[in-house]
């Protein structure tokens, strides 16, 4: 729970910081430049382990947040059984990278799961994460329900506890690999649905009020670092995709610190506003992270 | 070689058999990718390979095994039940403990006329196979030995392990072993079939029949072993009993497993001698013997079981005659169950039917454990061929491994291409229920798991989105039933393609409205 307390604190503070932000916004003078509160790195180009390490690089290096010794989770998305190119999942190639890095900025274990919404076997083997991640020197496992932790949420709106897959909470740092996806209910799928891959509850039930579960859950479990797959990105027919069609690439991937800033930047890749995602929408009006373009400091990395 | 080897041989046999039998089910899992003939164990029958071709009337040639055991009796007789087939070893192994746990067993001598059971079943399942009912499968013992591993056993391992790795999880010093089974050994979803209880309880009665005889089903119930009595009635390897040693002290008769030893002990019932070698040793002069030649023991006229009366062998066909159009006729008279969905790959209902074997294979393999023995969901005759239960386990929209292990091909392998337009049933919404329908609530959950492409499933509306679902998509693989958070039955079901089952030729739902298969 070392982990939790201290993301915890470290959101209060930067939800305090926006909303003293935004407040003073209301009462700054017109054409003053409002102040930054998160860095997006964009990457673009297909090198994804030197695009990735340049992106780190921006924000502090990586051994900012991983520390020698530390246990750290990449959690992709391998929700479904597709295979990469479908863009239903994340992209190997960005899972395979990140575990490199991370042990590269001396994380003494790196571990890959998800808990997947078909058959956990075919759509680890499918997506080729299993491979890729274990290649990489990643400790590939199932998330076993059975092994679930109930964590609470005090400051929940629409859900006041959620069990987690226990593991979870004993890493030091929790990298968050979403794919970017169209999404029925949640406009798209990012880094926030993601999380909701360590859940070991019924999960359907939280498909009710879905957008203010998944800001009430991202407080508690708040990724160290959100790393948005827009490699390929799934532009119809999400979250299961199913044609190549619905597939575009874009090899750009984002890196921040921020999850809300980076499902808020996310939803430029698709063309839609940030309110357009209604869990952007639901962060911003409850002040968790930066919704606003506007608020983050941009930068480009090519390689 | 000495004759006590003889004994040992068989025994090493009959383990190895049973032993590559229960490894091979077991094997049968995804992905399938180890080079094993997955499937082999129900195409060594030569009785399923009858019935199944006569009541689909096509040479199945994937029956081709089957022709080994043919060879093998023609040569050696029954060979195959005593050293061969896995329920003989199964039931010699629950003989032996019969014996030590009731001492008194009744003595061996027996009224030979009950061994016309067997082969009046025989001739009733010809018969109903003839009349494209075949129900072989039911008691044939390389049908009943896969079903029962695969919809009893291996559950109830897997249930077992389950649970126990769970406690082992509140033992700190263990909690690593645990998770390790756990990623490896237990499936991810863990289920008991509705019909495990029976299956289970079919087999247990067999054994116990041991109670009343040692191989008590091989001598009076097996229809196969009745068919292999006919083929091997002949053969030139036997039992010889040379007379001159012979004293006729009937120690080979009381050790004899299958009561084929009549007489004094010379003479023996080649139908029934299932060659275990046990009266080798039995025999303290060193009388007995197994070999090819002319010197064979002569036929044993007590237990000659082949040689039915004329009058069973009428009464037999003719009630066989009558009942199997009527039940044929009955089955299809009754009211459909619209929840009925076959495995995809699946021919005709008709012909499916006719193919299915029974064997459980694909209900083994079935990688969310979906399918599920039938009870009288597909009529009387319908009993234990397989069906998908959404509820408990979807159709995995690219998985193909139960199309892989169908012996009889009653499911046709489906390439992952074909998969994709597998029709199997169709998802109908119940709008009393569904959360944003009934209660206007946001959910889309069965919308999000639509795996077809576009999705078969829509949400619509202004405000709040309300599923509908786009029949012309649907492929039945019912996960949107499965995922569906509505407490108890859920708010979407699949129904069975009605046209599979009851519409010959009809239109409708199903692969013929779409054009077919291939298609």
């Amino acid at each position: 729970m070392r982990i939790s307390r201290r993301e915890f604190f470290r959101n209060l503070g930067i939800a305090a910081g926006a909303a003293v932000l935004v407040g003073r916004e209301a009462l700054a003078a017109e054409g003053v430049a409002p102040a930054k509160t998160a860095n997006v790195i964009v990457c673009k180009g297909t090198n994804y382990k030197a695009l990735l390490a340049r992106a780190f690089a921006k924000i502090g290096g990586l051994k900012k947040f991983v520390a020698s010794g530390d246990r750290v989770l990449v959690k992709p998305n391998i929700a479904w059984d597709r295979k990469p190119e479908y863009a239903a999942t994340t992209n190997p190639l960005v899972v395979a990278a990140l575990v490199e890095l991370c042990y590269g900025a001396g994380a003494r274990e790196v571990k890959v799961y998800d808990n997947p919404c078909v058959n956990c076997r075919r759509s680890y083997a499918s997506s080729g994460i299993a491979d890729a991640a274990r290649d990489a020197g990643a400790k590939v496992s199932y998330v076993d329900t059975a092994l679930g932790k109930t964590v609470k949420i005090p400051r929940g709106v629409a859900v006041k506890s959620a069990k987690i897959y226990a593991d979870v909470l004993a890493n030091d740092v929790i990298v968050n690999v979403p794919i970017a996806k169209d999404h029925s209910l949640t406009g798209l799928t990012l880094g926030m649905k993601n999380l909701m891959g360590i859940l070991v509850e019924n999960r359907g039930r939280w498909h009710q009020q879905i957008n203010k579960k998944l800001v009430d859950l991202a407080q508690v479990i708040t990724p160290t670092l959100t790393v948005i797959d827009a490699t390929r990105i799934l532009t119809a027919n999400g979250p299961t995709g199913g044609d190549l069609r619905y597939v575009k690439r874009l090899d750009k991937i984002i890196v921040t610190e921020d999850v809300t800033a980076a499902d808020a930047y996310a939803a430029t890749l698709f063309g839609l506003e940030p309110t357009d995602v209604g869990v952007v929408k639901e962060a911003r009006r409850r002040g968790f992270g930066t919704a606003d373009l506007a608020r983050m400091a941009v930068s480009t990395v090519e390689v | 070689m000495p004759l006590g080897a003889w004994k040992w041989l068989r025994r090493s046999s009959q383990f190895a058999f049973l032993v590559a039998a229960c490894a091979l089910v077991v094997a049968t899992t995804y992905p399938l990718e180890r080079d094993l003939p997955y499937d082999v164990i129900p195409r060594f029958s030569p009785l399923l390979a009858v019935t199944a071709a006569a009541a689909s009337r096509a040479i199945i040639a994937a029956f081709w095994p089957a022709l080994i055991v043919v060879g093998l009796t023609l040569l050696f007789g029954r060979a195959f039940c005593g050293w061969v087939c896995p329920v003989g070893t199964a039931l010699d192994a629950g003989d032996f403990l019969i014996g030590k746990l009731f001492r008194k067993r009744k003595r061996e001598g027996e009224t030979v006329r009950h061994r016309r059971w067997r082969v009046l079943l025989l001739i009733a399942l010809v018969v109903f196979a003839a009349f494209g009912i075949p129900l072989a499968g039911w008691f044939d013992p390389l049908s009943l030995f896969p079903r029962t591993l695969a919809a009893s056993v291996v559950p109830y391992a897997a249930l077992a392990l389950d649970k126990t790795t769970l406690l082992l999880y509140k033992v700190p010093p263990l909690e690593g072993a645990a998770f390790a089974i756990r990623q490896r050994v237990v499936p991810e979803n863990v289920t008991l079939f509705s019909g495990h209880a029976l299956i289970a309880a079919a087999f247990v009665g067999l054994v116990l029949l041991g109670l009343i005889r040692r191989r008590f089903y091989c001598r009076y119930v097996c229809p196969t072993g009745a068919l292999l009595a006919f083929v091997g009635w002949a053969s030139p390897f036997g039992r010889r009993v040379a007379a001159q040693e012979c004293t006729e002290c009937k120690r080979c008769r009381n050790v004899c497993r299958t009561g084929a030893i009549g007489g004094c002990g010379e003479t023996t019932a080649q139908a029934e001698c299932n060659l275990c070698m046990d009266c080798l040793t039995a025999c303290r002069t060193q009388a007995v013997s197994f070999g090819f030649g002319r010197e064979r023991a002569p036929e044993n006229p007590t237990t000659w079981a082949p040689a039915i009366k004329r009058r069973d062998f009428l009464v037999t066909a003719g009630a066989s005659l009558a009942a199997a159009p009527t039940l044929f006729a009955a089955d299809r008279g009754v009211t459909p169950d619209l929840f009925l969905i076959r495995p995809p790959g699946a021919r005709e209902e008709d012909e499916f039917l006719a193919r299915c074997i029974r064997c459980g294979e694909c209900i083994r393999v079935c990688l969310t454990q979906g399918l599920a023995p039938v009870h009288f969901e597909a009529g009387l005759t319908g009993l234990w061929t397989p069906r998908l239960v959404p509820r408990v386990g979807y159709c995995e929209y690219l998985c193909t491994l139960c199309t892989q292990v169908c012996p009889s091909d009653a499911l046709e392998q489906l390439s992952e291409e074909q998969k994709k337009k597998e029709v199997i049933g169709l998802a109908v919404i119940d709008r009393t229920r569904c959360l944003p329908w009934a209660k206007n609530e946001d959910c889309n959950v069965c919308e999000e798991m639509c795996p077809t492409a576009p999705k078969a499933i829509e949400l619509r509306g202004r405000g709040r989105l309300k599923p509908h679902v786009l029949a012309e998509l649907c492929v039945g693989c019912g996960i949107c039933e499965y995922a569906c958070p509505v407490e108890g039955p859920a708010a979407i079901r699949v129904v069975g393609d009605p046209t599979r089952v009851y519409a010959a030729g009809g239109g409708g739902l199903g692969r013929r409205y779409r054009g077919g298969r291939a298609g």
